[in-house]
């Protein structure tokens, strides 16, 4: 598993302490905050992560927390741990955004495997950021014959349909390939897909 | 005596002057009836009497005219005739007692006169002898007759003529009975009869019953019809309560009003008692409805607080027991990872995981057994909760001087809840009120509930005018244990945000800021999801 920032928030020491030791033995990277307002304090929008947030926490609830990063542009996975168990309540009032709750005590494979959920979500998320930022870089004309690539046709055939010479398509293919640090026809769909996600 | 006797004493009291009155009622009217009619028969009776004494009296004039026309023949000579047609005259009316023929004689110095007998009939009648008398007829006008009391008769009157202007002049006297004016076999005996002359009374005849003094008899009196005999004739009719009311009749309506009475009045106290009853029966069953709803909210209330206790318990115990097991499984894996191969330490190890797991499995089933009571929301009027709530610690709060006031929005939408909890909630909230209120020591506590329409939110108030509560606890007292009572658990606020939760609804706390605090419940309105 590749290393994934982790952000615990949780006010009781024992539960931060035990978890991030816990989770580092996996190669987790671990960033404790004993609450929200703390965390909000010091979240780098830079360094994504996902969120481990107990609920019932006084002063900004879970709620708040994650409309708040909501407000910043932040959409990263949030697991949610209460320990009440009422995991209905906690469902309905989260009604989307939130990828997991879990009650305490947690169990270390459930734990595990919402990280893992959450991670592929993260990074599917983070791939289709990057993907679209690439495709973004492209100019109009680019875009067009990069779609026709992608559909699998040549040079020959979208200088055709574009009604302009083929030369002009390779030169169109070459700043693709610069763009998008790729030549290959492969990595052109994976981008499309993923921007399209 | 007691209340009930007194009551049923007054009871009868009452019946008995009704009755009273019914009956004097009937007495009055039957008895103003009666006297009607007893007049109605002395008029008759008078009329007919009125009619036969003027006859009669016309029938004097008659016969004297012609005593008079016979004087006039006789005069210096022959007194037979008269004496003759006297007699016969006086054998068919035996009411003229005596006939007298007089000479009266006017004595001018001593302004008198003398009458002088000439002849009578029956001869040896007694003259009447009365210079008063005498005097008056002379100043009669020849012809013309007039009627005199003699004070020297006992009964009777005269009817007297002047023949003739002169001096001495003749004069002709009739001495009339008038006992036999009347038949009196014919008079019925409840009349009581007088006939008066000049204001004298000439003949008397009383009633045979007795009349009562104090009532006013019908009277008849009527002057009869006569110049020469203006006689007064009064009838009077005496009349006693006997004869106006018929006793027998009266007992017979007196009977049968009392029993009418009697049977009325039961069949009003049955329906009295009846409605007594009905609504002693009523107010019973609302007794036990409250009752009822006392004992299901007090039951509510332990199954709920029971379930905040092991949820705040299981929350509180899975803090450490997280910790613990992740911990010992950081452990495991750390001395995976270090190589040293010691497998006591392995075992200790695992040990500690597999206990830790097993408190918590425990706890997480005593949750899941928590959060598995179904909530059993169904459509519910928030106005009638919390006028339900309020009807139900009302008496309570009185007894405490606090005031309950109801500010209740009409035409709030039904929202879906369990209301025996909601009912909890809005209980526990105005228990705090009143707890905050008593402790604060505050003289006119009074606790203000309103409902209102927020969006498509539901919006209930409950404040008070206590001291409100400490800036710095705010954020904590809906958790579960936090607790600024002395004997509390920390366990109502608490459960208030849950069950509150629990139908998607939310509460808050906050200070007021003219003092006291407000717990604000929003709640989804409608029949939304409630989970």
């Amino acid at each position: 598993m590749s290393a994934v920032h982790i952000y615990l928030v949780d006010d009781d020491e024992a539960v931060r302490e035990a978890l991030s030791l816990l989770l580092a033995t996996y190669g987790m990277e671990v960033e404790t905050f004993a609450d929200p307002t703390t965390f909000l304090a010091h979240v780098d929008a830079r360094q994504a992560g996902i969120l481990l947030i107990d609920l019932r926490m006084p002063l900004v609830s879970g709620l708040q927390v994650q409309q708040k990063l909501t407000e910043r542009g932040i959409d990263w996975p949030i697991i949610m741990i209460t320990g009440h168990g009422d995991v209905n309540a906690c469902r309905r009032a989260f009604k989307a955004g939130v990828s997991d709750f879990l009650s305490k005590p947690i169990d270390e494979d459930v734990l595990l495997d919402a990280i893992h959920s959450a991670k592929a979500l993260l990074e599917a998320r983070l791939e289709r950021r990057e993907a679209a930022d690439l495709l973004a870089s492209l100019t109009g004309r680019e875009r067009e014959v990069l779609d026709l690539v992608c559909q699998g046709f040549s040079s020959k055939d979208i200088a055709g349909a574009l009604d302009i010479s083929a030369r002009t398509i390779d030169a169109h293919r070459a700043n693709i390939a610069e763009k998008l640090k790729t030549s290959s026809v492969a990595e052109f769909v994976r981008l499309t897909v993923a921007a399209s996600r | 005596m007691t209340r009930d006797a007194h009551s049923r004493l007054e009871w009868i009291a009452g019946i008995l002057a009704v009755w009273i009155l019914c009956v004097a009622c009937y007495a009055a009217i039957s008895a103003n009836i009666a006297l009607k009619r007893s007049e109605a028969e002395l008029n008759e009776a008078g009329f007919l009497l009125h009619r036969m004494i003027s006859q009669r009296v016309a029938q004097h004039d008659a016969h004297l005219t012609t005593l008079v026309s016979l004087v006039l023949a006789a005069e210096g000579g022959q007194s037979q005739p008269l004496i003759q047609v006297g007699e016969s005259i006086m054998r068919f009316y035996p009411r003229i007692t005596a006939i007298h023929e007089l000479e009266i004689t006017w004595r001018e110095p001593s302004a008198s006169a003398d009458a002088r007998r000439i002849l009578s009939i029956p001869a040896d009648a007694r003259v009447p002898d009365d210079r008063l008398l005498a005097a008056a007829v002379f100043m009669q006008k020849a012809g013309e007759g007039k009627s005199h009391v003699d004070a020297s008769f006992d009964t009777g009157y005269l009817l007297t003529k002047k023949v003739r202007d002169s001096n001495p002049a003749p004069a002709l006297v009739l001495q009339i009975d008038p006992w036999r004016l009347i038949d009196m076999e014919e008079l019925p005996n409840w009349i009581s009869l007088q006939l008066q002359l000049d204001g004298k009374v000439v003949m008397q005849r009383p009633a045979a019953p007795q009349g009562s003094g104090w009532l006013t008899p019908p009277r008849f009196s009527r002057m009869i019809d006569s110049q020469s005999q203006p006689l007064l004739l009064n009838l009077e009719r005496p009349v006693s309560l006997a004869d106006l009311v018929d006793g027998a009749m009266l007992a017979a309506v007196a009977a049968a009003s009392l029993v009418g009475l009697g049977l009325f009045a039961y069949s009003l106290r049955n329906r009295r008692e009846a409605r007594l009853s009905q609504g002693a029966a009523e107010r019973a069953e609302q007794r036990s409805i409250l009752l009822a709803r006392e004992a299901r909210l007090a039951h509510a209330a332990r199954v709920n607080s029971l379930g905040e206790l092991a949820s705040g318990i299981a929350h509180e115990l899975a803090q450490p027991l997280t910790a613990l097991m992740s911990q010992s499984r950081a452990a495991e894996r750390l001395l995976e990872q270090s190589g040293i191969d010691n497998a006591l330490l392995k075992k200790t190890m695992a040990a500690n995981v597999r206990e830790a797991r097993r408190a918590g499995d425990m706890l997480k089933r005593m949750r899941d057994y928590i959060s598995n009571r179904p909530p059993k929301p169904v459509a519910v009027v928030i106005n009638k909760v919390v006028s339900d709530t309020a009807d139900l610690m009302r008496a309570d709060l009185e007894q405490r001087g606090i005031t309950l006031d109801l500010s209740l929005s009409g035409n709030l939408p039904m929202l879906m809840a369990d209301p025996v909890e909601l009912e909890q909630v809005f209980n526990n909230l105005i228990r705090n009120a009143a707890d905050s209120l008593g402790e604060a020591g505050i003289a006119e506590g009074r606790i203000t509930i309103a409902t209102m329409l927020e969006g498509s939110r539901i919006r209930i108030d409950i404040g008070d005018n206590g001291p409100g509560i400490e800036e710095a606890l705010l954020p904590r007292v809906f958790e579960t244990f936090f607790t600024t009572k002395p004997d509390g658990m920390g366990l109502g606020l608490a459960l208030c945000s849950t069950l509150i939760e629990r139908v998607g609804g939310q509460i808050e706390a906050r200070n007021e800021a003219d003092g006291g605090a407000r717990f604000t419940v929003r709640l989804v309105a409608g029949p939304g999801e409630t989970g």
